[in-house]
């Protein structure tokens, strides 16, 4: 994980990260150290909720991180296996302020997963639209991203697995509608699937196979005043195959490039 | 409902979000020769 994220910072030079599954002490510090050693600024307290989030913030990329923190869902998750793992589903949160002076809300989130579980999702995105309305008082702009686990996109290999992601798709217009934000990667690819989970992945098996069949990573972004204007100018999907030999995750990094501006 | 929608005077009730997205954006794109400063870039990731 450490040395495929190192690589994606040298290439591409974000300003901004969102990770997910950042579940054990060892792999927290890791992201600590990378992040501080490239330049960047942690929204996450250590010691925090078990959410497995952090945000990193390129220092030179902002004038300012004015607040960070994180709201919650459900304390604890509602399905059984995030209450026996005490996770807690939630959005963090960081406040910044641009070099012009614009101010942004960034949000990173991971809502639980599986397809059963769509009504969870449902009542996660619209207590999510609620936290991003109350923080993003007084920003010009709101980008959030992060896992969603709501396939907006996907192609089923039978009439039931058809059944069941149509019935859990969903929450994707339901958060599109109550948080007025807009899906980066479809504001500039109408056409292309953008599948960003592989379903085959397995981290304890040696032999992996590659089946990008749904669309569950996403950055939303949006205005917030009536004279802020947000244009998103790029979007894609990285490390879809394999790297140095492995594959880093079941989940493809969704990037996007995004130009903030005022009008008069 | 993001500001937007009101500012690109864009009737798109009924019509599906991505389609929404694609429209929204094409038109905030045409507003960057009235922006009052040099538009700050972003990258993001996830």
């Amino acid at each position: 994980m450490g040395s495929t994220l190192l690589k994606y910072i040298a290439q591409h030079q974000p300003d901004i990260l969102l990770l997910q599954e950042i579940w054990s002490a060892a792999d927290y510090a890791k992201i600590i150290k990378i992040g501080v050693e490239a330049g960047f600024e942690l929204a996450g307290k250590r010691n925090g909720p078990n959410h497995g989030l952090q945000i990193l913030i390129r220092k030179g990329a902002v004038k300012s991180v004015e607040a960070a923190g994180f709201s919650t869902m459900y304390k604890y998750g509602i399905v059984p296996f995030e209450w026996l793992g005490w996770v807690e589903r939630g959005l963090m949160w960081a406040k910044i302020v641009l070099s012009d002076g614009q101010r942004v809300l960034i949000g990173n989130t991971h809502l639980t997963p599986f397809t059963s579980y769509y009504e969870v999702r449902s009542r996660q995105v619209g207590m999510m639209a609620k936290i991003i309305e109350n923080l993003s008082f007084e920003r010009d702009h709101v980008i959030v991203g992060g896992d969603f686990n709501i396939a907006a996109d996907f192609q089923a290999y039978s009439q039931k697995k058809f059944t069941a992601l149509k019935q859990a798709q969903w929450p994707y217009a339901l958060f599109a509608s109550t948080s007025g934000l807009r899906d980066a990667y479809r504001s500039v690819h109408p056409q292309h699937a953008g599948y960003s989970f592989n379903p085959l992945f397995d981290p304890k098996k040696n032999r992996v196979s590659i089946r990008a069949d749904q669309r569950l990573d996403y950055i939303w972004a949006g205005e917030r005043t009536r004279n802020s204007r947000l244009h998103i100018t790029g979007a894609g999907i990285e490390f879809e195959g394999e790297h140095d030999g492995i594959l880093p995750s079941d989940h493809f990094l969704v990037h996007a490039t995004l130009e903030l501006f005022q009008v008069p | 409902m993001s500001w937007a929608h009101n500012a690109c005077e864009l009737e798109l009730l009924g019509v599906s979000p991505e389609l929404n997205a694609l429209t929204i954006n094409q038109k905030i794109g045409e507003q960057k020769t009235s922006a009052v400063s040099t538009p700050q870039k972003l990258k993001v990731a996830t």
